[in-house]
C-alpha cells in the first residue's frame, strides 16, 4: 500500500511541477503579475480592445487562445498578463477587467491597442509593441519583444550599477541606460535643447561662440546617442538660420546622421542634408563655375 | 484495503484535477512539453536571429542613407501610402498650429466649377443653407395665385390651434415610428427615362400631390397626408429636386453611374430620407455627381447599407464644402476601406448617417486628414473612444523643436515630411507640436477611428472634442470659449454642437419635423401662403430644436410679412418658451439675428421693448449647456434704443435683471464697462453725460452684486472680470472702483503680505492706477483680476507675468508724474539672464527707455530712475530676448511726484 501512496504522490508532484512550469509564465491580475516581477524583472502586459475592435480580437485570437509558435516560445520564457480593455464597460466588463486591473486604469505609455506592454516591477510600461508593422507579423512581433525584454534586463542592469556608482560615472551609466531609446525610464528625462535652454542660449550667439559651446558642452557632460543628435540638431539650426559656412552645416548633419541613421533624428539629419545643405551647396558650385567660367574662358568647369 | 484503495482513487483524481486546474490543455500536453525541451535554445536562436536582422537592417539603412535614399525609422510604422510627390506643398498647408477656425480645404478642380444656373429657380431654397441674412423662397413663375391662401398670412395660432396640432403630430410621429420597425418603403416607380427629364418629372410629382392636398391644405391635412409612406416619397423627390436643381439632375443623369445611383435613391425611401434630412444639404446637385462617381467605380456595393451611408455622407459634405472630387474619393476610399478591413472602431457600425458627416466630411484634406495620415493614426493610435481624450499627450509640447525652429514656420518639420511619407500625425510625434498639432493629433486619432470628433479655437488655444456615448466631452480646453471646427450651420459655439446632437438624436420627431417645413417650402413657391405658414408652425412644434426650421420659418416671415409686429411678436415668445428653456445661447443667436433686427423698429414703447427683454432674460437662471457670450444679445437690444434715455432705461433694466444672476453679472458689467469705453471715445458733449451716468448705473449695479457666503465666489468672478476690462480700458476710475468694491465684498480672497524692500523717496503714484499683464487670461486668470488691483496696493495682490518683445507689464499712473524709481516684487527668483527695461510714455502709444538702473536681489527688483529725470503717464517693464512667462508679480510700486493739473 505503501508503494501506490508513494506512486500517487509522485504522480501529483510530476504532474503539478510539469502544468506549473508549462503555465508558471502567466499572471492572472496585475498585482500578481508585479509581485513575479519584482524589483529588476519587467512582465508583458497584452493589451487587448475586447468589446470594440475586430483587430484586438483577430490579435488575442491568433497569439493569445490559438498560442502563435513565435509568440508563445516569447512569452513562455517570461511572466505576461492578458488585459481586456472595454469601451464604455457595462456592470459585467467593469467587473471582468477589474478582476485583472483591480481599480487601476491602464498605466501611461499603452498609446495603441492591441498592445504587447513590457512593464517594470513598479508598474510603469517601459516599452510597447503596438505598431502595426509590427503585430500583424508574429515574426516581427515576437522579435521585437524579444528585443525590448532583453534591452530592459541590459538597462536593468546599468541602472542598478548607476544606483551604486557616484560622480561622473554614475551620470555615465544613467546615461547609457538612457541609449536604450525604445525603452522609457521613469523619471529620467532627455536632455532636450528646447526644453533646458540650449536653444534660447546659442541665439545670441556668434557661430564660432555657438561652435565651442557646443563642443564644450558635448565634452563636459555625458549624453546619450539620441541627446547627441538633438544638441547638435541645435547647434546645426543655429548654423542655418545665421547662414554660417555650408561645409560646417554638412559636417554637422552628416554626424548627427551617422550616430543612428535609423533613429528619428538620424532620418531629420538625412532630410535636412537634402532640403538643406545640398541646395546651398549646388548654389556655391554653379556660383564657382560661373566665376571660373568669368575668370577663364578657356577652363573646363570642374565637376 | 478499501481505505487504500479510496486513497489511491482520491490520489489519483486529486492529480487529474490539479493537471486540469493548473494547465488546461488536455491532449496537447506532450506537444508542450516537446516544445519545452527545445524551447530556451529555440528562443536564444530567435533572439539572436532578430538581432542579426537588425545589425542587417541597420547596414542596410546606412547604405540607403548614404545613397540619399529615405529611411525608416526603428519603432515608427509608415502605412504604405503613395507618397505624395507635392509634399512640401502639403506640409505648408497642413501646419497651421493657431487657435483660429480651421483652414477650410477649397481646392476645386479645373473642371469642378459650380453653376447652379437651372431652368427652375430653387437657388433660394432656405433649408439648405442658413444664411445669416434671411432669405426667403423663391415661387415658381407658374404657380397660379390661391384663393385664400396666396399673400394670405393665417392669424396668429393659438392655445386651441395648437393643441389640435398635438394630437396630429403625435399620430404623425406615430406612423413614422411604425413604419421605421418594418421594412423600409422602396418603390421603383420612376426609371432612368425619368431622370432624363427631371424638369417633368417635378411637375407630375407636384401635381400629385397637390392634388391630394386640395385647395386649402391645414397642418392636420398636411401631417395626415404625409403619415403614408408614398407621400413622404414623392415630397422627398420634389424636396430633392428643388435642392439639386434641374440642371444638375440632368447632368448627373447624363455621367456614368448616375441614373443607377438616382433610381436606387428614389426607390428607397429610408436612403433619401438620410440623403435629405441629415443636415444641409447645400452643393446637393454636386453631391449627387460625386455619388454617382463613387458608385460607377464601386457599382456592386451600391446595395450595401454602409457603402451607402459612406458615399452619401463623403459626397454631401465634400460638395458642402466645396472640397475636390479626387479628395473626396480618397476619403471616401479611406472610410469604406477601413471599414471592409475591419479596421474602424465598432462605433462606427452605429453611426447615423449626420454623425457619419461628422467623420467622413472632416477637415483638412490634405494634412492631417490625408489618407497617408488617417491611416497611419487608425493604425498606431487605436484606443477606445474614451482614450482619444488624452491621445494628445503622446506629442511632446515644443514652440521651437530640438533645432529651434518655430512651430509657425515651415522648417519645424521640414527635413522628416519626406521621409515620413507626408504623415502628418506621425512627423508631429517624433519632433512635437504645440497646442493645435496635440489637438489635432488627439481628434484625428478619433477621426481615424471612426469616431465623431473635431478640433476647436479657444482664446489662444486649440482644444478638441471627441464624441462618448452621446455626449460631447472636451479634451486639452483650458477656456470656456470654443468655435467648433465643424458645423452644420456656421454657427462655431459649443452650444450649436450640442443642439446639432440632441435635434438628430430625437431622429423620428426631426424627421416629421424636416418634412413639414420640406412641405412648407414646396407650399410657398406655389404661392399658397396661408398652409405655408401653417406648415412652418407645425415644424417647429413638432421639433423645436430645429433650427433650420426656425431660420426658414422666420425668413419667409421676413419676406411675407415683415411688417406684422404681432406675428414676429409670437415667434419671439415661442422662441423664448420653447428653445430658450434649455438653449440659452441658441435662442440668443436667434432673437439677436433675426428676430430684434425685424421686430424691435415696430415697437417704439421703451416699456413693451423692456418686456420682451426681460421675458428672456428671466428663463436664463444661470449659463445653461455652456458659459456662453451675452454682448451680441445686449448689443442688438441696446441698438434698438434711439435716444439717450432709452439706453440708459434699457442699461438699468438689462442691468437690474442680469446683475442679480451670478453667472451673468461679470458678463452684464464687463460689457457696459466696454459701451462706456465706447462712448468716452467719442468726447462728445452729450457722450460725456452719458458716460457719467452711465458709470453712476454701473457703480450702483455693481453694489447690487450679491456677497452672501453662497455667491462670494460668483461675484469674486464676475468683478474679476469687470476689473480686467477697466484695465484693458485703462479705466482707473473704474478700475480702482472694482477693485476697492472687491476688497469690501471679497476681503478674504486678497492676501495680507507685509513686504520689506528699500522704496525711493517721494509718493506712490501708482496706487490709485491700474496695471495690465501682457498674459493671455484663461478663464480661472480673469476670476482672480481683482487681485492684479492689490499688486499696486500695500499688501500685494497677484498679476501673472508674460515678457516677451514689447509684452510685460504696464501701468497706468493716476496722472503724469515726475519717476523717481520703480520696485517690483515677484513671487520667484528673478530669471535676470537677460536685461529688463523701464520705458516710459505719456500716451500710452510711445514710449522711451528710462535707461533706469536695475538692481535684482532674488525675487525684488529695483529700478532707479532718479539720474533718468523720467516724467510719464504710462510705465512699462519688459525684458530682453526669449520669452519668460513663469512666475507672478506680487507687489509693484512706483515711486515720484505728481505733476500739477496732470
Amino acid at each position: 500500500m505503501k508503494h501506490t501512496q508513494l506512486l500517487s504522490c509522485v504522480g501529483i508532484a510530476f504532474l503539478s511541477f510539469w502544468c506549473s512550469l508549462a503555465h508558471a509564465s502567466q499572471s492572472h491580475t496585475f498585482e500578481d503579475a508585479l509581485k513575479k516581477a519584482g524589483k529588476d524583472k519587467a512582465f508583458v502586459m497584452f493589451c487587448y480592445g475586447a468589446n470594440y475592435d475586430d483587430i484586438s480580437i483577430k490579435m488575442y485570437e491568433m497569439y493569445i487562445k490559438k498560442r502563435e509558435k513565435n509568440m508563445y516560445r516569447v512569452l513562455n520564457t517570461t511572466n505576461y498578463l492578458v488585459v481586456p480593455v472595454y469601451q464604455q464597460p457595462d456592470e459585467k466588463e467593469k467587473r471582468e477587467y477589474e478582476r485583472v486591473m483591480g481599480k487601476r486604469g491602464l498605466p501611461g505609455g499603452v498609446w495603441s491597442i492591441p498592445c504587447f506592454a513590457v512593464v517594470d516591477g513598479s508598474g510603469n510600461v517601459r516599452g510597447a509593441v503596438q505598431a502595426r508593422e509590427e503585430l500583424d507579423d508574429p515574426v516581427k512581433a515576437a522579435a521585437a519583444l524579444t528585443k525590448l525584454l532583453d534591452d530592459f534586463d541590459e538597462q536593468q542592469k546599468l541602472l542598478k550599477r548607476a544606483e551604486r556608482a557616484s560622480g561622473k560615472h554614475k551620470e555615465e551609466l544613467q546615461r547609457e541606460a538612457l541609449s536604450y531609446t525604445d525603452l522609457r525610464i521613469p523619471n529620467h528625462a532627455l536632455f532636450d535643447p528646447s526644453q533646458n535652454g540650449v536653444v534660447q542660449k546659442l541665439q545670441i550667439m556668434s557661430i564660432p561662440e555657438a561652435n565651442s559651446y557646443i563642443r564644450k558642452l558635448l565634452a563636459e557632460g555625458t549624453y546619450s546617442p539620441v541627446e547627441r543628435q538633438m544638441v547638435m540638431a541645435a547647434f546645426a539650426g543655429h548654423v542655418r538660420r545665421e547662414k554660417g559656412p555650408v561645409a560646417l552645416l554638412r559636417a554637422l548633419y552628416t554626424e548627427m546622421r551617422n550616430i543612428d541613421p535609423t533613429s528619428t533624428y538620424g532620418i531629420y539629419a538625412e532630410g535636412a542634408l537634402e532640403i538643406w545643405v545640398e541646395p546651398l551647396e549646388k548654389e556655391a558650385s554653379s556660383d564657382t563655375i560661373k566665376f571660373r567660367k568669368k575668370d577663364d574662358p578657356n577652363k573646363p568647369a570642374a565637376q | 484495503m478499501t481505505s487504500n484503495l479510496f486513497k489511491l482513487i482520491a490520489a489519483v483524481v486529486v492529480t487529474i484535477l490539479t493537471g486540469f486546474l493548473c494547465y488546461p490543455f488536455g491532449e496537447k500536453l506532450l506537444e508542450v512539453m516537446h516544445l519545452r525541451d527545445s524551447m530556451a535554445s529555440r528562443a536564444q536562436a530567435d533572439v539572436n536571429a532578430a538581432r542579426q536582422a537588425r545589425l542587417r537592417q541597420q547596414e542596410e539603412n546606412r547604405k540607403l542613407v548614404h545613397s540619399n535614399r529615405p529611411s525608416r525609422p526603428r519603432g515608427i510604422v509608415i502605412t504604405d501610402t503613395a507618397a505624395n510627390d507635392d509634399w512640401q506643398k502639403g506640409f505648408e498647408e497642413g501646419e497651421n498650429d493657431v487657435a483660429v477656425a480651421p483652414p477650410q480645404d477649397t481646392t476645386l478642380d479645373s473642371d469642378d466649377s459650380i453653376d447652379n444656373g437651372a431652368e427652375r429657380d430653387f437657388s433660394s431654397y432656405m433649408l439648405a443653407d442658413c444664411d445669416p441674412d434671411l432669405v426667403g423662397i423663391t415661387e415658381d413663375k407658374d404657380a397660379p395665385e390661391v384663393a385664400g391662401q396666396s399673400n394670405v398670412v393665417p392669424k396668429i395660432p393659438d392655445s386651441k390651434v395648437r393643441n389640435s396640432y398635438t394630437s396630429a403630430i403625435r399620430k404623425y410621429i406615430g406612423a413614422l415610428e411604425k413604419d421605421a420597425k418594418e421594412a423600409p418603403y422602396t418603390n421603383a416607380e420612376f426609371k432612368g427615362t425619368d431622370w432624363k427629364k427631371p424638369n417633368e418629372l417635378y411637375e407630375k410629382l407636384e401635381g400629385r400631390v397637390l392634388a391630394k392636398l386640395g385647395q386649402n391644405p391645414t397642418a392636420e391635412s398636411v401631417m395626415e397626408f404625409l403619415r403614408i409612406p408614398e407621400n413622404r416619397r414623392d415630397l422627398a423627390l420634389i424636396t430633392l429636386i428643388r435642392r439639386a436643381g434641374i440642371k444638375d439632375l440632368e447632368e448627373v443623369s447624363g455621367q456614368r453611374g448616375g441614373i443607377t445611383v438616382l433610381n436606387a435613391l428614389s426607390s428607397d425611401l429610408g436612403w433619401l430620407c438620410n440623403t435629405l434630412y441629415s443636415g444641409p444639404s447645400s452643393g446637393l446637385g454636386r453631391g449627387l455627381q460625386y455619388m454617382a462617381q463613387i458608385f460607377s467605380r464601386y457599382s456592386e456595393d451600391i446595395t450595401n447599407e454602409t457603402a451607402r451611408r459612406i458615399a452619401t455622407t463623403t459626397a454631401t459634405e465634400f460638395a458642402r464644402e466645396g472640397w475636390s472630387q479626387k479628395d473626396m474619393m480618397e476619403r471616401f476610399s479611406y472610410y469604406y476601406g477601413s471599414y471592409r478591413e475591419g479596421r474602424l472602431n465598432k462605433i462606427f457600425d452605429t453611426l447615423a448617417y449626420w454623425e457619419t458627416r461628422i467623420v467622413t466630411g472632416n477637415n483638412e484634406c490634405r494634412s492631417w486628414g490625408s489618407p497617408a495620415s488617417l491611416a497611419w493614426q487608425r493604425d498606431n493610435v487605436r484606443l477606445p473612444v474614451e482614450g482619444y481624450l488624452g491621445a494628445s499627450g503622446q506629442l511632446v509640447y515644443r514652440l521651437r523643436n530640438v533645432a529651434g525652429d518655430s512651430v509657425f514656420s515651415g522648417e519645424y518639420l521640414a527635413p522628416v515630411m519626406k521621409r515620413f511619407n507626408n504623415i502628418t500625425a506621425l512627423a508631429h510625434r517624433e519632433i512635437g507640436g504645440v497646442c493645435g498639432a496635440c489637438s489635432h493629433y488627439g481628434a484625428y486619432g478619433a477621426l481615424a477611428a471612426g469616431i465623431p470628433a473635431m478640433t476647436m479655437g479657444e482664446p489662444g488655444h486649440c482644444a478638441y472634442a471627441v464624441r462618448v456615448g452621446n455626449e460631447w466631452k472636451k479634451g486639452y480646453s483650458i477656456y470656456w470659449q470654443h468655435g467648433m471646427h465643424k458645423t452644420f450651420w456656421g454657427l462655431h459655439d459649443w452650444e450649436f454642437l450640442i443642439l446639432t446632437q440632441d435635434l438628430y438624436s430625437d431622429a423620428t420627431r426631426t424627421l416629421a419635423s424636416d418634412q413639414l417645413a420640406a412641405m412648407a417650402d414646396f407650399l410657398a413657391s406655389k404661392r399658397m401662403t396661408k398652409a405655408a405658414f401653417n406648415c412652418f408652425d407645425a415644424a417647429v412644434q413638432t421639433q423645436p430644436l430645429n433650427w433650420p426650421a426656425w431660420l426658414a420659418y422666420a425668413g419667409f416671415l421676413k419676406q411675407k410679412s415683415p411688417e406684422n409686429k404681432e406675428r414676429w411678436v409670437t415667434l419671439c415668445n415661442d422662441v423664448i418658451n420653447t428653445l430658450a428653456q434649455k438653449y440659452h445661447n441658441v435662442a440668443a443667436t436667434f432673437q439677436a439675428r433675426y428676430i430684434y433686427p425685424n421686430l424691435l423698429p415696430l415697437i417704439p414703447d421703451k416699456k413693451e421693448r423692456n418686456k420682451l427683454f426681460a421675458a428672456f432674460f428671466k428663463k436664463c437662471e444661470d449659463f445653461g449647456i455652456n458659459r456662453w457670450d451675452v454682448t451680441p444679445l445686449l448689443n442688438a437690444q441696446f441698438a434698438g434704443c434711439k435716444t439717450e434715455a432709452e439706453k440708459l432705461d434699457y442699461m438699468k433694466t438689462a442691468l437690474s435683471i442680469l446683475m442679480t444672476k451670478s453667472d451673468y453679472s461679470g458678463s452684464v458689467l464687463t460689457w457696459g464697462l466696454e459701451i462706456s469705453g465706447k462712448m468716452g471715445e467719442t468726447n462728445s458733449q452729450g457722450a460725456d453725460r452719458f458716460q457719467e451716468e452711465f458709470s453712476k448705473l454701473i457703480t450702483s449695479a455693481m453694489k447690487r452684486m450679491r456677497s452672501g457666503k453662497k455667491d462670494r465666489d460668483s461675484t469674486w468672478a464676475g468683478l474679476g472680470e469687470a476689473i480686467h476690462t477697466a484695465a484693458t480700458n485703462g479705466d482707473n476710475y473704474t478700475f480702482q472702483a472694482i477693485g476697492n468694491l472687491a476688497m469690501q465684498k471679497c476681503k478674504k480672497h486678497f492676501p495680507k503680505n507685509r513686504f520689506k524692500f528699500r522704496g525711493f523717496s517721494g509718493r506712490i503714484v501708482s496706487a490709485k492706477g491700474s496695471i495690465r499683464t501682457g498674459v493671455t487670461l484663461d478663464d480661472n486668470g480673469l476670476k482672480q483680476s481683482c487681485l492684479h488691483w492689490g499688486v499696486l496696493q500695500r499688501n500685494g495682490g497677484v498679476i501673472p507675468i508674460k515678457f516677451e518683445g514689447n509684452t510685460g507689464i504696464t501701468v497706468k499712473l493716476e496722472g503724469s508724474s515726475d519717476l523717481n524709481g520703480v520696485v517690483a516684487l515677484f513671487d520667484c527668483a528673478i530669471k535676470n539672464d537677460r536685461p529688463f527695461r523701464i520705458e516710459a510714455s505719456e500716451d500710452g502709444q510711445n514710449w522711451e527707455d528710462t535707461g533706469g538702473k536695475v538692481e535684482i536681489d532674488g525675487s525684488i527688483m529695483r529700478v532707479d530712475l532718479r539720474s533718468a529725470q523720467a516724467s510719464a503717464r504710462y510705465i512699462r517693464l519688459l525684458r530682453e530676448g526669449d520669452k519668460w512667462d513663469t512666475g507672478n508679480i506680487v507687489g509693484f510700486y512706483v515711486y515720484g511726484k505728481p505733476k500739477k493739473n496732470s
